[in-house]
């Protein structure tokens, strides 16, 4: 089993849903960002055309980021998903430039606010508890493992049941992001990736992205 | 409906958060899911809302009905947690103790009671309604961070209080006067969205529609991607290739306000080269076979004054409705009446001509030869005389669609180019059939089991169509011109959808010359920034300091609350209340075509915190301090009752123009006029009305909407009504002489040449303020992150804001900034001929039109009590002027574009007075 992405280019609309979704799900501080959105143009005027790339963690099969973590902070679960564990991560930044599409942060600023000099929202509060960040660490998109893994728990199938779904693919309001595992040629994505001939971004950096976008 | 949920919590420690992340095993004591309505915008998609320990932690689409994305959301939506969350809140009611008023001016809000608030509006009201109840001016916008009881609160309060000044936020600027008009002469609704499942070729001229902004845009987000993954040829003019452009198959750039130019030249070729139109419905469902005689008018029958068309079998004229019409002539000469007659198609078709795709060309830089291709392919695709079959009925079907919105309408032709757009879709008969262009559901036949919550498009005056409900005056039948009485002075020109007065320049001079009526003494603004988001802030700083009394309702500070407002009080938050519409029931924001019917709930996640409270319900309490009560009762029975299909949409004019004259025993009494009931008991009673006993509001909460499916006759239901469009404007010409003499008293000159019933190309204002020093072409366009102003308060959208390089940056094509010596990262100041600026970054792109310069959004805020907002983008509305130099005469448009001159400067001048953190 190996969980993946297929993110059909000609549906998505450079909204932010997925960037904000993420947010909201794990309640991340300002700054942090697990999933972003790449804008762009390619082409000479009047030949020009809009680009828009729904971007996150790869969860590489090679991931480099595994390879060169001094504390074994970092791994690779056997479905694929890439994770950081936070009692390990010194903080050492190795994997964040280790990672040839720039998809790691460190959490620096513990005081940070959204609304800045002013009081903590409730949001902000409530998220301290449902899902602490720690300070000094390494974050990064866990493809919403919390999610799977307690749907799979209660017999839930992920890229099919919303509650076992990764966060920014549920909220798609274009449906653009399919969800499922590579590992099986009847998945949804497995189909699409295989069917519109998916491509990873930047092939060339040679990791196997779990993650593809089709034109 | 929100749960206590501590005491309720109690028995559900433990239990596991379901579809959140939670990280470890906090105490829960309240997992709960709530379905309701987005207030992130005007669509109102259905969302269900995530509420954990009396917090609300999460907004998702809701996937189980069709009034929104399924399941998906934008980012304004979910972000709307923020504002919701946001420490700047208004919280109490409060006094402006600063008795100054300006853009500037510091409020030195006092807390005040809400008795003693409500007490002293009470008292204003009452005298002003006793003196002259136009002294009240009101008005607002729907949507963003604020409900949208736009008819039920203050219209209803309007309307009983007796004031004609009505004034939306908004008007003609971000607001579409020339599309609501042309989309209720021709779809009898709102507003128009391509039938994205079976469409082949769109052309979008001027429209992010399916790019998550702008109204119903939940479903148009989730069709029109359906509809692009499946190979839909998706044809965009805009100046600049960002969200609609972004997503075209053919981003075709143009020059603002010459839409119209390029839709008549692509009707000429049809028309004239390509001999294409759909003939059946020229003759059944347009004015094509009217014969008009030598005075552009009408050939009317003496006896009933109806329009006379000509019989080819039976070689007479016959009225246009005669049930023994064997067949229409639509083209040839007839003497009728002793007259030269012609055929309306035959003298549009003529029109046209003039239209060359190289005249076009020369105003909109779309090269001749494109238009010509596109066409040719419009005329192919148009598949003249297919027919499909859904549900057992045979339809035709004409998968092309052309559609227009803000931004191809927003300039002084507005009217007529919006017109132009519409006659793509008339001569090949794209209306309101399978792949065409649809209006937002204009056809409701009421729900199964009761029959209600109905409406009906019918034929009026002359066979023309007319919407069984509408948000404004209906634009069929037109009124008649009168003099202005109103500071909005729309009653001039009954085709003005929207006004932009009285916050214009030149509104004082035309006061002056009618006497001055009246004073506005006070106004009552909901939701909207006046300052800020309509127009030159200037301009509307001078009309605004001088009302004695303004109160405001709103969730947050901006502009106009801080300089203008005496009393603020403080409202809900769309996820704090209840809502019964999402907006003006059945056709605003509902899907279109065969997508189902469903009726949304809008009620509270969290109680509302603080001294917070529902406008609708603040109203009716006003209205009980000054004995109005029993008369808002009584007008909520007849809103109610015609839409369960008796009251209005019988056909009869005078009721949709005054319904205290619709007759008393068509009204249900749902309440009773010495009743006080709340709005959760009110949306109670309406929802059993309107979908039967067992549907009342406990029902509806949980299920979140009443759902039924669509009949394939209300989806498409063009040829099941007998009704016509004009493709002639003979009523447009036809009010000319008589607006022209009801307006020497005020001194208004109009463009009197628009007021010609051929739909024709009129260049825009702005093009005739370019010139060798002021050379570019100016214009605002709406970011998919953003709405109106407030989404600039939230943090989240900030983030997002700052990561896309266009938002709060100034574009312009790379070549021309080259040629400028300007480079990104410059800070830049626009000016326009008047000696308006703006200032901003540069930042530079390949897909803008080298003859623009463009701005996202409402941005550029420096409103003291909404921090994450100011000093962020430019505000571009300081460029526009607004006088009726500057507005379509037809619909009241205002022009959007500005002439500029773009040279580099060291700081932001417009904030020079704004007091705020140094930029």
């Amino acid at each position: 089993m190996r969980w993946g992405m297929a993110i059909e280019l000609k549906r998505c609309i450079g909204c932010y849903a997925c960037v904000l979704a993420c947010k909201a799900e794990h309640f991340l501080p300002p700054g942090i960002f697990w999933n972003r959105v790449l804008i762009g143009e390619k082409g000479k005027y009047p030949a020009v055309t809009k680009l828009i790339y729904s971007v996150r963690c790869n969860h590489c099969a090679d991931p480099k980021c595994v390879a060169v973590c001094p504390t074994g902070a970092s791994s690779q679960r056997p479905d694929g998903i890439v994770v950081v564990d936070e009692d390990k991560c010194t903080g050492c930044r190795y994997c964040v430039v280790a990672c040839p599409y720039q998809m790691r942060q460190v959490y620096e600023d513990g005081d940070a606010q959204y609304f800045p000099g002013q009081e903590l929202t409730e949001h902000e509060k409530i998220g301290k508890t449902l899902y602490p960040h720690t300070v000094g660490v390494v974050e990064k998109c866990v493809f919403c493992k919390e999610r799977i893994d307690a749907g799979l728990a209660a017999g839930l199938k992920p890229g099919i049941d919303r509650d076992a779904t990764p966060a920014c693919v549920i909220v798609c309001p274009t449906k653009a992001i399919h969800f499922g595992d590579l590992d099986d040629p009847y998945s949804d994505v497995s189909q699409i990736i295989k069917e519109k001939k998916g491509q990873p971004f930047h092939p060339e950096f040679d990791t196997r992205p779990s993650i593809y976008y089709i034109d | 409906m929100v749960t206590k949920a501590k005491e309720k919590g109690k028995e559900q420690q433990g239990k596991p958060v379901v579809g959140l992340s939670v990280k470890g095993s906090p105490e829960i004591w309240d997992d709960t899911w709530v379905r309701t309505t987005c207030g992130g915008c005007y669509g109102q998609c259905a969302i269900r809302v995530h509420r954990v320990n009396g917090v609300i932690v999460k907004i998702e689409g809701e996937p189980d009905n069709d009034f929104g994305s399924r399941g998906g959301l934008c980012a304004k939506g979910e972000a709307m947690i923020q504002a919701l969350y946001d420490p700047n809140r208004y919280n109490y009611p409060l006094r402006r103790t600063n008795p100054k008023k300006g853009l500037f001016e510091d409020p030195k809000w006092k807390r005040i009671s809400w008795d003693e608030a409500l007490d002293e509006i009470a008292a204003r009201l009452k005298k002003i309604r006793a003196e002259n109840p136009n002294k009240l001016l009101h008005g607002g916008t729907p949507g963003p961070g604020s409900g949208p009881d736009l008819p039920l609160g203050f219209g209803v309060f309007g309307a009983v209080f007796g004031t004609k000044n009505w004034y939306v936020g908004g008007a003609g600027l971000h607001c579409g006067s020339g599309s609501h008009m042309g989309a209720g002469l021709y779809h009898a609704s709102w507003s128009i969205v391509p039938d994205w499942k079976y469409c082949n070729l769109v052309i979008q001229m001027g429209s992010n529609k399916g790019t998550a902004s702008g109204h119903s845009l939940g479903f148009n987000m989730r069709l029109s991607a359906d509809a692009r993954a499946r190979g839909m040829k998706n044809v965009v003019f805009d100046p600049i290739c960002n969200f609609g452009g972004g997503k075209a198959t053919e981003w075709i750039p143009i020059l603002p306000g010459t839409d119209g130019a390029v839709a008549l030249a692509m009707v000429n070729i049809i028309l004239n080269e390509l001999n294409v139109y759909d003939v059946e419905f020229i003759k059944k469902k347009t004015n094509g076979p009217y014969l008009i005689g030598p005075d552009e008018r009408y050939v009317r029958d003496k006896a009933t004054k109806k329009p006379l068309v000509w019989d080819p079998v039976d070689g007479r004229a016959k009225t246009f409705d005669d049930p023994n019409i064997k067949d229409f002539a639509i083209f040839g000469e007839y003497e009728v009446n002793g007259v030269k007659a012609h055929p309306a198609f035959q003298l549009v078709k003529e029109h046209v001509k003039k239209y060359t795709p190289e005249f076009a060309e020369k105003e909109s830089t779309v090269p001749a030869s494109t238009i010509r291709r596109l066409a040719k392919e419009w005329a192919e695709a148009a598949m003249v005389g297919a027919t499909i079959e859904i549900q057992g009925e045979k339809l035709p079907l004409r998968p092309v669609s052309a559609i227009m919105f803000r931004g191809g309408q927003g300039h002084t032709n507005s009217a007529h180019s919006y017109c132009a757009m519409c006659l793509l879709n008339a001569i090949v008969g794209a209306m309101d059939v399978p792949g065409g262009t649809l209006g937002w559901p204009a056809y409701s036949a009421g729900y199964p089991e009761t029959g209600r919550f109905k409406v009906i498009p019918y034929p009026c005056r002359d066979g023309m169509l007319t919407a069984g409900t509408f948000m404004e005056h209906k634009p069929w039948p037109v009124e008649e011109p009168k003099v202005p009485n109103t500071v909005l002075m729309k009653e001039l020109v009954p085709t003005a959808s929207f006004s932009p007065q009285p916050v214009t320049s030149d509104f004082q001079k035309y006061w002056d010359n009618l006497g001055r009526p009246y004073e506005i003494e006070m106004a009552m603004i909901f939701g909207s920034n006046m300052v800020r988001s309509t127009q030159n802030r200037e301009i509307a700083e001078d009309f605004w300091k001088r009302i004695p009394f303004i109160v405001c309702f709103n969730i947050l500070p901006n502009e106009f609350c801080e300089g203008f407002a005496d009393i603020v009080l403080p409202d809900c938050h769309p996820l704090e209340t209840y809502g019964l519409f999402g907006q003006h029931a059945p056709f605003f924001n509902h899907p279109i075509g065969m997508e189902g019917w469903a009726f949304p709930i809008r009620q509270p996640v969290v109680e509302p915190a603080y001294e917070r409270r529902n406008k609708l319900e603040v109203l009716w309490d006003l209205a009980d301090r000054i004995g109005m009560r029993q008369e808002m009762n009584q007008y909520y029975n007849v809103y109610f009752s015609s839409f369960g299909g008796e009251a209005l949409i019988a056909g009869d004019i005078e009721s949709v123009k005054d319904v205290k004259r619709i007759d008393p025993s068509k009204v249900t009494v749902l309440i009773k006029p010495e009743e006080k009931i709340t709005y959760r008991e009110m949306m109670d009673r309406v929802f059993r009305y309107y979908f039967g006993e067992n549907r009342g509001i406990d029902y509806v909460s949980k299920q979140g909407a009443v759902t039924w499916p669509k009949d394939v006759r209300e989806a498409y239901w063009r040829w099941y009504v007998d009704v016509r469009v004009p493709i002639f404007m003979e009523h447009i010409a036809e009010l000319r002489d008589e607006i022209k003499e009801k307006a020497k008293k005020a001194g208004i000159e109009l463009d009197w040449e628009q007021f010609t019933p051929f739909i024709s190309y009129f260049r825009p204002q702005v093009a005739k303020e370019l010139s060798e020093e002021y050379d570019l072409y100016s214009f605002s366009y709406r970011d998919i992150v953003h709405n109106g102003t407030y989404t600039m308060e939230l943090p989240w959208i900030d983030e997002v804001s700052h990561m896309n390089p266009y938002t709060y940056n100034i574009t312009m094509n790379r070549e021309t900034a080259k040629k400028k010596g300007l480079k990104d990262g410059d800070l830049i100041c626009l000016e326009s001929p008047y000696g308006r600026k703006t200032t901003g970054y540069l930042k530079t792109m390949e897909g803008m039109h080298p003859k623009c310069v463009a701005i996202a959004a409402c941005s550029g805020g420096w409103a003291k009590g909404a921090p994450i907002a100011y000093g962020k983008g430019t505000n571009f509305n300081i460029l526009l002027e607004s006088d009726f130099k500057h507005a379509c005469p037809v619909c009241w448009s205002q022009e959007t574009a500005m002439a500029v001159k773009v040279y580099k400067i060291d700081r932001r001048i417009e904030y020079d007075k704004a007091g705020g953190p140094k930029l």
